[in-house]
């Protein structure tokens, strides 16, 4: 823009104000005719001064308060984020949980990734669309794209597979030394050192091999390898094993007992009974996405115990039920 | 500048990088919300909508395909979620001004709303980095529409000194925003004040 000295800044902002007198104006309008730039200039100006009306907006939002809403919904978001999803896009649902301090790979495979789960269940989507959630320290291997004829993964910790169904493209999740081949379903896989494997068929059919031992297994089934590595089928009768992933906790006249151990393995603390007879007192209710607090909170109410604290450590004293 | 940094960060946020959120967020979140307000109209709104943009962002960053950049992506997504917020705004209400007012935002052009609201934040930057008592002047002389005489009297400086701020602060204007302007948004510019 040229720095014609015949104008000044104020007037031609009074001009673009609107609030020039007439002599003003005239000046203006002189200048204007002058060199078609004056008028690109004035323009500059008058867009300029208009547009700055904004400024008042940038001043006014506050990043803190905003940051600190944002990462409450975050947060909030993440509870959420356990709900079991759309299983109707599978073929099935089946929970494996198997034992394996290594991972094993096919000579000759596709470099594989891996993802490992964080404290919070970490999803992960395959190439042809299978879900996985990981548990915390939980590891998979897995391909970019799968090879044509088979999809290969291998796995050690506990994940939940929701595997996309593809009859002419097997899925087979390797844990140790057994292979889960997955006849299109969702399944759970758990892998820990000197734990046994367990698989759990909630929908769908899955072959399980373990060397010269085979299983086929049907929904409400399951599948464990004990110590001498014997592959045993049985009903599965734990209702809440799934809890890590859904944040749900479901009891029916169940057992005191039962129930510490649940509310353990999920919330990663321990708590114990003193009183024996407390042992057998049973409750029933449902805790969903619940905080340790609120869950202690309700079985205190419940039974008119106390509960004290050391650490990760919870007592829970008084006879309860038996009082 | 922007490019190299802005690559930097979809790298980062691809590998999960909570930091680099945090500086999207920095970046990007005020120019977001007077981007978005331009459609809904309301500044709370506005917020509102784009945190809910970047909350989906952190969900998903580690599988977000920016096919085009980071930028275009943020502004993308904050005008699809406006549209739909315009479009339930619309089936809920029935005030024939408020469903007039949501269908002529949600036909605004893109590209020229984003590069308003990309003027609007140049200007911003270039007050803000203004001397202190040139930024209060230019600021009550447009925002408070204060008369430059009662600029004078409130801060008890000459007239004078008042209209030579004022000439600052529109040099320092024409230094850092002119070249992005474009002429054609001046029509544009008050809708929404």
């Amino acid at each position: 823009m040229k720095n014609n000295p015949i104008i000044s800044d104020h007037l031609l902002l009074s001009y673009v104000k609107g609030e020039a007198n007439r002599e003003e104006i005239r000046q203006v309008e002189d200048w204007l005719a002058l060199d078609s730039d004056n008028q690109i200039a004035l323009d500059k100006l008058k867009s300029v001064w208009e547009s700055a009306n904004a400024i008042s907006d940038f001043d006014v939002i506050d990043l803190a308060r905003n940051w600190d809403e944002l990462q409450g919904k975050i947060r909030a978001g993440a509870k959420n984020r356990f709900l079991v999803p759309k299983i109707w896009r599978y073929a099935a649902a089946i929970v494996l949980l198997a034992v394996a301090s290594f991972l094993i790979l096919r000579p000759g495979e596709v470099k594989m990734l891996e993802m490992t789960g964080s404290i919070s269940p970490t999803t992960l989507t395959l190439a042809d669309g299978t879900e996985v959630w990981l548990k915390e320290g939980a590891t998979l291997a897995y391909p970019e794209s799968f090879a044509s004829d088979m999809r290969a993964v291998s796995l050690v910790g506990e994940a939940f597979f929701e595997v996309t169904h593809n009859p002419e493209q097997p899925f087979v999740v390797t844990a140790g030394d057994t292979k889960t081949e997955v006849l299109g379903t969702s399944f759970n896989l758990k892998n820990g050192e000197g734990e046994l494997l367990e698989l759990t068929l909630i929908t769908g059919k899955v072959r399980f091999v373990k060397g010269s031992q085979q299983a086929l297994l049907t929904p409400g089934q399951k599948v464990n390898v004990n110590a001498e590595g014997l592959v045993l089928k049985s009903i599965n009768s734990q209702t809440n094993f799934m809890s890590w992933r859904t944040k749900k906790l479901t009891f029916e006249n169940t057992p005191m007992e039962e129930v510490i151990g649940d509310i353990s393995r999920l919330y990663g603390v321990v708590l114990e009974i003193m009183e024996k007879d407390f042992l057998d007192c049973t409750i029933t209710t449902t805790f969903e996405n619940e905080t340790l607090e609120e869950v202690l909170d309700t079985i205190v109410s419940f039974f008119n115990i106390e509960i004290e604290q050391d650490g990760q450590l919870y007592q829970l004293i008084g006879k309860g039920c038996k009082s | 500048m922007h490019n190299e940094n802005e690559i930097r960060l979809q790298q980062e946020l691809s590998q999960g990088g909570e930091k680099a959120f945090g500086e999207v967020f920095q970046l990007y979140f005020k120019v977001l919300t007077v981007f978005a307000k331009k459609f809904v109209g309301d500044l709370q709104v506005a917020e509102d909508l784009v945190q809910e943009v970047l909350v989906k962002l952190y969900e998903n960053r580690k599988s977000v395909q920016f096919h085009t950049s980071l930028k275009a992506f943020l502004f993308q997504s904050v005008r699809n979620k406006c549209i739909d917020h315009l479009r339930s705004v619309k089936s809920k209400s029935d005030h024939h001004d408020q469903i007039k007012q949501a269908t002529q935002a949600e036909q605004f052009d893109f590209g020229d709303t984003m590069l308003q609201a990309e003027l609007e934040e140049r200007i911003y930057n270039a007050i803000n980095d203004l001397p202190t008592q040139c930024q209060e002047v230019f600021k009550m002389s447009r925002l408070e529409g204060k008369k430059n005489q009662e600029i004078a009297d409130l801060l008890k400086i000459s007239k004078r000194t008042v209209e030579t701020q004022i000439s600052n602060a529109l040099k320092r204007l024409r230094k850092d925003v002119y070249q992005y302007l474009k002429l054609l948004i001046v029509t544009f510019l008050n809708f929404f004040g």
